[in-house]
């Protein structure tokens, strides 16, 4: 097969570099090692994040858990996973979030909203729902804000 | 700077979560280093890049009993030290220095590590040097896999990029860095 300067594939392919694959140049590779080396040596360095960051506490021994436990545990999972997904099928309340790919909800946040004045939980056979009790979703925007705002330490 | 074995790895993962201090010491000195190379790269500021150093363990010690993908412990620390860089830089504003090449022998750690034969230290100079004429999407990947020591499936990971696209983009960074490195008299044949 040749292209239209009469050169076959095979000898354009042997002049290029297949980008396919990791580079092989040794001398870089070496000089680039060297360097990555010294920008590393910090004499004292482990020690000083071993003392910023010490040994993890060991973990507790987990007790162990009931069916019963896990039934609970298990329902109230779902029942969270009811509540995020409620509180975004209610209809976009603007262009932005309505073009976004996804919206993605702490269960914590809802939990922390659900006992806020801007929100209520409602309890139906399917499951709990989260509404919020301002049309414009101003004071619910508010609320994550101050929420955020708190978990951050800024208040 | 070697690499743990990834079953050494997994075995030090499981006794620094048990409270092993010895583990957990093997541990940070298996990737601190590696950790404070990339961010110094990354932003030029030794006394930054060793915070930020530091701020990374303390999230890996708070958050390893709860670690799960052992398979991809490296590119998770990394990832942590990438983010706490960037809200860094964020918070900085416009007096975070720019990442370029590491031209003075200061921010490449002073003399050679003792037992190590090294480059000599022109070479290294133009090396950081050769680092300022790539821009920043190749100065990145050449930063996370030669001061960070990740593979290019972890750095593909890590950008949500092809593997493929991160190979050209390596190579086209490697081309470059000759090429300047051959402009300022440092033939790489020579130094082997």
């Amino acid at each position: 097969m040749t292209n239209p300067r009469g050169r076959s594939t095979k000898a354009m392919n042997e002049r290029q570099p297949h980008h396919d694959e990791p580079s092989v140049d040794p001398a870089m590779e070496s000089l680039l090692d060297a360097y990555a080396r010294r920008l590393a040596h910090r004499p004292g360095l482990v020690d000083r994040v071993i003392a910023a960051a010490p040994v993890p506490a060991p973990r507790a021994a987990r007790p162990v858990v009931l069916w019963n436990d896990r039934r609970i545990a298990l329902a109230a999972s779902v029942c969270a996973a009811m509540v995020v997904g409620m509180l975004f099928m209610r209809p976009a309340p603007s262009a932005a979030i309505a073009a976004s790919p996804s919206i993605e909800a702490e269960p914590v946040l809802v939990s922390l909203l659900a006992g806020s004045d801007e929100a209520v939980l409602d309890d139906h056979p399917f499951g709990s729902e989260l509404r919020t009790m301002d049309s414009d979703w101003s004071g619910l925007a508010d609320e994550v804000r101050d929420i955020v705002a708190v978990a951050g330490g800024q208040r | 700077m070697q690499e743990l074995p990834a079953e050494r790895l997994e075995h030090l993962i499981r006794r620094a979560v048990a409270g092993d201090g010895g583990a957990w010491r093997e541990l940070v000195a298996a990737f601190a280093p590696r950790v404070y190379a990339l961010l110094v790269a990354r932003c030029r500021d030794p006394e930054l890049a060793e915070e930020i150093t530091q701020a990374v363990f303390v999230t890996v010690a708070e958050k390893l009993a709860a670690y799960r993908d052992l398979g991809r412990f490296r590119s998770w620390v990394f990832q942590i030290a990438m983010n706490r860089l960037r809200d860094e830089i964020r918070r900085r504003g416009r007096h975070a220095k720019a990442a370029g090449g590491a031209e003075d022998l200061e921010l490449l750690g002073g003399p050679a590590p003792l037992g190590y034969q090294d480059a000599s230290p022109e070479a290294l100079k133009a090396l950081g040097a050769a680092m300022a004429t790539l821009n920043e999407a190749e100065r990145q990947v050449v930063h996370l896999r030669h001061m960070g020591g990740m593979s290019y499936q972890a750095i593909a990971d890590l950008h949500g990029e092809p593997v493929g696209t991160l190979l050209a983009r390596h190579h086209r960074a490697m081309t470059k860095l000759r090429q300047a490195l051959e402009e300022s008299g440092i033939t790489l044949e020579d130094l082997q």
